[in-house]
């Protein structure tokens, strides 16, 4: 306050001062002191211009309070888990340390906490090797087929088709059944459900169960069966439920889970599990311990006919794997232990995702490896040693194994990764940023010759985490030689290294191999790091906790002259904030250590810690830093995503002699100057834009253009979906071209100016909503339901979505123009803890809503809706179809804003901003983070956001379906989501072949299949939220989240696109920018609106002769009638 | 003393296309390569704007002659294109006569202290980034709307305000916003042409100057400096003109295209409104041309007034 005082008035100073030396009187006699003035002017000048600069340039990020909006630029992609969603159990707050640290308030009748539910693994681990406990020796036999209870339990096949009902008019209502088909699991069951067995036609693996062991009990039972060649073994083959249980040990320790598992067909994703030893979860990582599927290319690498790499498919690898239970995300050393003590326990695994088989469960004692130089002796003393003259050069990209879909190969344009892509697109390298996240394993296999001691060497790339190390495991045969191959570190470069298996003085370590094959294993872990990872998702919540807990003093806006004592009535808060400064100091010293310097990104550690040593250090500050809690703590979480990332890139290793030095990584500068040139001349020969194959027309076999604007990814999984799908299907060759997203469509859009110039093409796709109807008006695009087959095609998607597609809005010539290819949608979303915190209940309907918000705003929080400059059709939509109005009337030719309906919907609108205040502008992403908005409207791209984006977020909120209007007995919940569309151009020449492939393409089974792969290759932040209901229903969502979507549904509804119509938008925010912003009565901004829609309406009706029923209105004038 | 020159006659031999080509044709062939591309990008959109001009088209049909019933509607029937042209001349009648300030008076005050490569780089630094990187960074940062928006926060923990002001939406502060920001990014060109012209002006007359009385820097610069860089002065007004009716990519960029209420609108936006939004590219041809008649004939008024008389 006081630097912003002194600062305004500097420059306030710095202005007047020339403007006084300007009007200075000069005389010759008095020449000195004209001199002195002139060098007096002269520094003034200097300072009011550097003054100017630092104004303008550098300052004002710092007048800026840590604003959200900078806290926003850098969102980490990419979840710490393979799929976002909470365990079906319970919460995983994943905060806080030992249970003394979790924080509790009750102060004014709001609760506050923050701290787990269980501990760290790593501080159990550590309590426990401290009590003493040592490693079991003996194993204990589970016997897997007598399990004591279970619960829950349901064989569930894939839901079934939704049964729509169209309606001729604009409104709709279906029903869609969101629950999948399921049969609970009863006792005495025999035979699985001939669905289930339809459902997925790979399990020709599976026989049908023989007989239900406890056939005796009453309680409900899983089956056995034969899975993969075995005999007798438990099949638990739906996503919910749970086992429990007993053995006897004998033995005190800490034993390893082994478990004997066959990755059951299901949605792909890796099998995830709980577990509990006697009823209560040992440690955090408990809640996900994932057995991993197995990948494998399904092809060779093939070359389109640009000579460009494609991607081989991949498809699981199924067979029986024994592993040891660990933790899903890469963060621990050694497979999960488990302490014993002797007497008799439960084991409890309770389902998150995936079916499994299970033949065996079994306490193992825990592996232990040797020192190098125990195992180095141990060779020697067997008289093996290090070979000479064996070089063996291996691909990276000839990876035979990974466990998770997305790793694969990748393309490097570096002139020494070999096979050398001069201008191609060649998939010489792997991994790179698609093998960072932890867990994440990589085989490949070679052959030697010869039985010996070799050295290991990488061609390798970091430069993914900045400045830091990242780690691999390194197995040989799937097992660990001796312990220095743990967690080996990489270090950071920006250049092309060979990194040997050495030791810090560059000593190799030294593998035996016997002659014969090996199959190298190299794991993706995070390292040393996760202790940082874990202290600070403590600190991440404490900052937050903690400002809660001050604005409960405070309030949200603190008087800064106020003394409020802070530290006085809140004894605990100097000491919780000394214990974040020593943890913060722990970590950035503990991150310099690891790394041998401090690393660039550690600087974000230090500015919090920065922050709270200041709030130690003034304590009255306190209060008016309040709001810079949360962005510190926003700061610290998406650091943390980034930096659980551990991104390599790997040409090739080598397995060779010791005394091997491989050749040099980099290319020095001259060749690279060559190859540089090289691939310039090569610029002007290769065609960059069309993706995979081009084909040229020729008689009978016609070539379709498509025009998509996605990304270039998107366009590469799609081409390869055409050329192995669609093509040998049809025998239609498709020339698939890509363009930005968003040029497809809009103002000045790529396609009007194609079709203006004649060059457009055959079919495009990812076109926004309102083209299509615009288009047709003139002429340009094709009736797609004169179409043979349309009906059935229109069937899977939401009625209320083609309404925009239609025109005339209705009669006989009524056609539609487009189908959707996506679909956004329009939830309400709850932080569920603020709102616990808070006891409120989310909010049906509007009522609901408006006795919320003062709740709500008493506790300086508010409620989210955005205006028309944040949702493409405005929030107005759902107000108007809530009350039963419409935009237009039936025959789509006057505006319906003048009834009473809409006026009730208008008033209720801006009642919103008038009467209760919500905010007009707002980022609601990062509100919602912060907890400032608990409760707010937004779109599926915000969805995306918090899933993906937020971890500190995880299980704390909640996406619901939109308030709604009670009409009857129902809840009104009509709102409307934008999406991009597929259309046809009338110009084509293969009309037919076009609609078969929209057919194909819009299809469940291939949008299903696309975004599978989308989601394997980019995460979940690449969903595709596909218009298909039943293709988005089989992606895989959360249950919560599929079911509100589902509901939501229902009552999907949308702004037609009529003549003229873009003049309701515009006129609808105008009306809304006069009432709210101006104070103007609503009434009569709606009925100003309406005049001024109307007159557009018919200007665009004389325009093309549309008869409009008879109006009173002034003449309009149309240029087209030559202004009649 | 300049010895008068004179210029040696060259003769004509012959009369004739040939003659005149031997003559000529070696600076005509010189300037081949400027003339196709003004010709093909200049002037043919012009010549192509104004046969558009008397169609009816829509961009996705061919266009169909009406003659002048464009310009009739516009001139007659059309309000929106009346509050475009009183906000285009109220942005060329700010930020035209400020801008030019504000280049002249900081190149001034370059030109008074030593570094001043560093200073007129740093100050023509905004000019060179393009409008959507401006707007971006004004439109998120700076003018946000919400209390998080650098100047909202600023303003309330000064006190000034309670409630943040909206000021991409609010139609009475859309347009001093847009002016600032459009200044802000005003010196370009011009500046540097300043930054030149000053240094240009010869030292001896300054000197000449205070003998003669000159009391201060205000009359030294409007007696001598100013009348020295009438040519300057001239050129810059012209482009500044011209700049001011074409403006409005930074209009887009912050208020959008329409703008709420067309508050910030100008005449180039209501052209694109018509081409792409309204589909009519004949009407929107219309506004070009008249907008290309207005921006000639001001800067031949410029012309007139600003020309030296030598």
């Amino acid at each position: 306050m006081l630097i912003v005082r002194t600062v305004s008035a500097a420059l306030l100073l710095s202005l007047v001062v020339p403007l006084i030396v300007l009007f200075q009187r000069h005389h010759q006699s008095r020449r000195r002191i004209w001199r002195d003035l002139q060098g007096f002017w002269r520094s003034f000048a200097h300072g009011f211009l550097l003054f100017w600069l630092l104004v303008t340039t550098a300052l004002v990020p710092a007048f800026s309070p840590a604003s959200p909006a900078f806290a926003q630029t850098s969102v980490g992609i990419g979840s710490a888990t393979p799929t976002p969603s909470p365990p079906a159990k319970s919460t995983t707050a994943a905060t806080g340390t030992q249970a003394k640290n979790t924080g509790t308030a009750t102060e004014a009748g709001l609760s506050l906490t923050y701290g787990p539910e269980e501990p760290y693994y790593s501080d159990v681990l550590a309590q426990w090797k401290k009590d003493g406990y040592k490693n079991a020796t003996q194993t204990i036999n589970i016997p897997t087929l007598k399990y004591a209870e279970s619960s829950g339990g349901s064989y569930c096949s894939s839901p079934s088709k939704a049964e729509l009902s169209v309606e001729q008019a604009t409104g709709n209502v279906l029903s869609l059944s969101a629950e999948q088909q399921c049969v609970p699991a009863q006792p005495g069951i025999t035979n699985l459900p001939v669905s289930l067995l339809q459902a997925n036609p790979e399990f020709g693996n599976v026989t049908m169960c023989t007989r239900d062991i406890n056939a005796t009990s009453a309680k409900q039972g899983y089956c056995v069966a034969t899975v993969g060649g075995r005999p007798n073994v438990l099949l638990w083959n739906n996503e919910d439920g749970s086992l429990t249980w007993t053995f006897n040990v004998q033995q005190a320790g800490l034993y390893n889970l082994q478990v004997t598992y066959y990755p059951v067909p299901g949605k792909g994703a890796s099998i995830g599990r709980e577990v509990l030893i006697d009823g209560k979860y040992p440690y955090l990582e408990a809640h996900r311990i994932a057995f991993s599927r197995v990948w494998v290319n399904a092809g060779p690498v093939t070359v389109d006919n640009q000579g460009n790499d494609i991607q081989p498919p991949i498809k699981e690898k199924r067979y029986w794997r024994t592993v040891r239970a660990n933790d899903s995300l890469g963060m621990t050393r050694n497979p999960l232990e488990f302490y014993l003590s002797p007497g008799q326990h439960t084991l409890t695994m309770n389902a998150i995702r995936e079916p499994i088989a299970i033949a065996s469960l079994a306490f193992v004692p825990p592996l232990t490896q040797p020192a190098y130089a125990q195992a180095l002796a141990k060779w020697k003393a067997e008289g093996l040693k290090p070979v000479n003259n064996v070089t063996l050069d291996i691909q990276a990209e000839d990876a035979i194994a990974r466990n998770d879909p997305t790793v694969r190969d990748a393309s490097s344009s570096d002139p020494y990764s070999e096979p050398y892509s001069f201008g191609h697109y060649r998939l010489n390298t792997f991994g790179g940023y698609q093998w960072r996240k932890g867990g994440q394993w990589v085989e490949w296999r070679f052959a030697v010759p010869k039985n010996g001691l070799y050295k290991l060497v990488f061609r390798v790339n970091q430069a993914g985490l900045g400045h830091m190390r990242v780690y691999r495991d390194i197995q040989i045969d799937g097992k660990f030689q001796y312990r220095e191959l743990k967690e080996f570190p990489i270090k950071y470069s920006l250049f092309w290294e060979n990194v040997c298996v050495c030791n810090a003085q560059g000593q190799p370590y030294l593998i035996h191999l016997t002659k014969g094959v090996h199959v190298l294993k190299m794991t993706d872990r995070v390292g040393p790091i996760r202790q940082t990872v874990q202290d600070l998702q403590t600190v991440v919540a404490e900052l937050g906790y903690w400002q809660r807990r001050i604005e409960l003093l405070t309030g949200p806006n603190p008087d800064p002259n106020f003394e409020y004592d802070l530290d006085q009535k809140m004894p605990d808060m100097l000491p919780a904030f000394r214990q974040m400064v020593a943890k913060l100091n722990a970590n950035i010293q503990l991150l310099t250590r690891l790394n041998n310097h401090m690393p660039d990104t550690v600087y974000s550690l230090v500015t919090v810690r920065n922050f709270i040593q200041r709030m130690i250090n003034r304590p009255g500050t306190i209060a008016t830093n309040v709001t810079s809690f949360d962005s510190h703590s926003q700061q610290l979480a998406t650091w943390l995503l980034n930096v659980q990332q551990e991104p390599v890139w790997m040409d090739r290793f080598y397995v060779a002699s010791p005394s091997f030095t491989p050749p040099p990584a980099e290319a020095p500068l001259w060749e690279q100057i060559i190859f540089t040139v090289h691939n310039f001349f090569g610029s002007f020969i290769f065609n960059y834009t069309g993706i995979g194959s081009i084909y040229k027309p020729t008689p009978g076999h016609p070539v379709l253009d498509v025009w998509t604007a996605w990304g270039q990814q998107w366009a590469l999984i799609l081409k390869e979906m055409i050329e192995t799908n669609f093509t040998p299907k049809t025998g239609i060759y498709v020339n698939l071209h890509v363009f930005p997203p968003g040029t497809l469509g809009g103002a000045s859009s790529v396609l009007l100016l194609a079709l203006t110039s004649g060059a457009a093409p055959d079919v495009a796709t990812g076109v926004d909503p309102q083209t299509p109807v615009e288009f047709a008006i003139r002429g340009a695009t094709y009736p797609l339901d004169t179409l043979p087959g349309f009906k059935e095609m229109a069937q899977q998607f939401l009625p209320g979505a083609l309404v925009q597609f239609k025109y005339p809005a209705s009669g006989p010539n009524s056609h539609i123009y487009a189908l959707p290819e996506t679909q956004s949608f329009n939830m309400l979303f709850v932080r569920t803890d603020i709102l616990k915190a808070l006891h409120l209940q989310p909010p049906r309907t509007w009522e609901d809503v408006y006795n919320m918000i003062p709740t709500l705003q008493e506790n300086g929080m508010e409620f989210y809706y955005p205006t028309s400059a944040d949702i493409q059709t405005g929030g107005f939509g759902p107000f108007l179809f809530q009350h039963n109005g419409s935009f237009y009337t039936p025959d789509g030719l006057r505006s319906a804003l003048d009834t009473p309906q809409a006026l009730a919907a208008f008033r209720q609108w801006t009642g919103l901003y008038t009467n209760y205040n919500v905010p007009v502008q707002a980022n609601f992403f990062n509100r919602f983070r912060t907890g400032e908005m608990p409760v707010g409207v937004a779109d599926y791209n915000t969805y995306i956001a918090l899933s993906v984006a937020a971890p500190e977020l995880i299980g704390r909120w909640r996406m619901l379906p939109m308030p709604g209007t009670p009409r009857g007995n129902l809840n009104d919940r009509s709102a409307g989501g934008s999406g991009q569309t597929v259309l046809m151009f009338q110009k084509t020449q293969h009309k037919l072949e076009a609609w078969k492939y929209i057919q194909w393409w819009l299809s469940a089974p291939t949008q299903e299949e696309y975004a599978t792969q989308i989601e394997a290759l980019l995460g979940v932040s690449a969903r595709w939220n596909t218009s298909n209901i039943d293709a988005l229903r089989s992606l895989p969502w959360p249950q919560q989240d599929i079911q509100a979507i589902m509901r939501q549904w229902q009552w999907f509804r949308e702004q037609p696109v009529v003549l003229g119509g873009y003049y309701t938008t515009r006129w609808l925010a105008n009306a809304w920018n006069e009432v709210v912003l101006s104070g103007k009565n609503p009434r009569d901004a709606l009925e100003q609106a309406v005049l001024h829609i109307n007159h557009e309406m018919e200007r665009k009706q004389l325009e093309f002769n549309v008869k409009a029923p008879a109006q009173s209105q002034p003449v309009v004038q149309s240029p087209a009638r030559g202004g009649e | 003393m300049a010895r008068a020159v004179s210029t040696p006659r060259v003769t004509m031999r012959g009369t004739g296309l040939v003659a005149f080509w031997r003559r000529w044709g070696i600076y005509y062939l010189m300037m081949t390569p400027w003339l196709a591309i003004f010709a093909t990008f200049t002037v043919l959109p012009v010549l192509a704007a104004a046969g558009l001009s008397l169609t009816y088209f829509n961009l996705l049909e061919p266009p169909r002659f009406i003659g002048l019933t464009n310009y009739r509607l516009l001139f007659v029937d059309d309000d929106i294109f009346y509050v475009t042209v009183r906000n285009t001349l109220y942005f060329a009648f700010i930020t035209g006569p400020l801008g030019f300030f504000l280049s002249f008076f900081f190149a001034w005050l370059i030109h008074q202290v030593r570094g001043r490569a560093f200073f007129s780089i740093a100050l023509y630094t905004p000019a060179m980034t393009s409008a959507i990187v401006l707007a971006t960074f004004f439109k998120q940062n700076l003018f946000t709307g919400d209390q998080y928006g650098i100047l909202n926060h600023l303003l309330i923990s000064l006190g000034i305000i309670q409630q943040p002001i909206i000021w991409l939406q609010d139609q009475r502060t859309m347009m001093p916003v847009v002016i600032i920001v459009t200044l802000w990014a005003s010196m370009n060109t011009g500046f540097l042409i300043w930054l030149a012209a000053l240094g240009s002006v010869p030292q001896d007359l300054y000197e000449a100057g205070k003998i003669d009385g000159v009391r201060s820097r205000l009359q030294e610069m409007w007696y001598i400096t100013l009348p020295s860089l009438k040519p300057q002065i001239l050129l810059t007004s012209v482009l500044s003109i011209v700049a001011a009716f074409g403006q409005f990519q930074i209009q887009q960029q912050l208020a959008g295209l329409p703008s709420p209420l067309y508050a910030v609108d100008t005449i180039v936006m209501h052209m694109l409104d018509y081409a792409f939004i309204r589909f009519e590219m004949g009407y929107a041809s219309a506004i070009a041309v008249v907008l290309f008649l207005v921006s000639f004939g001001c800067s031949r008024l410029l012309f007139r007034i600003f020309a030296s008389d030598e």
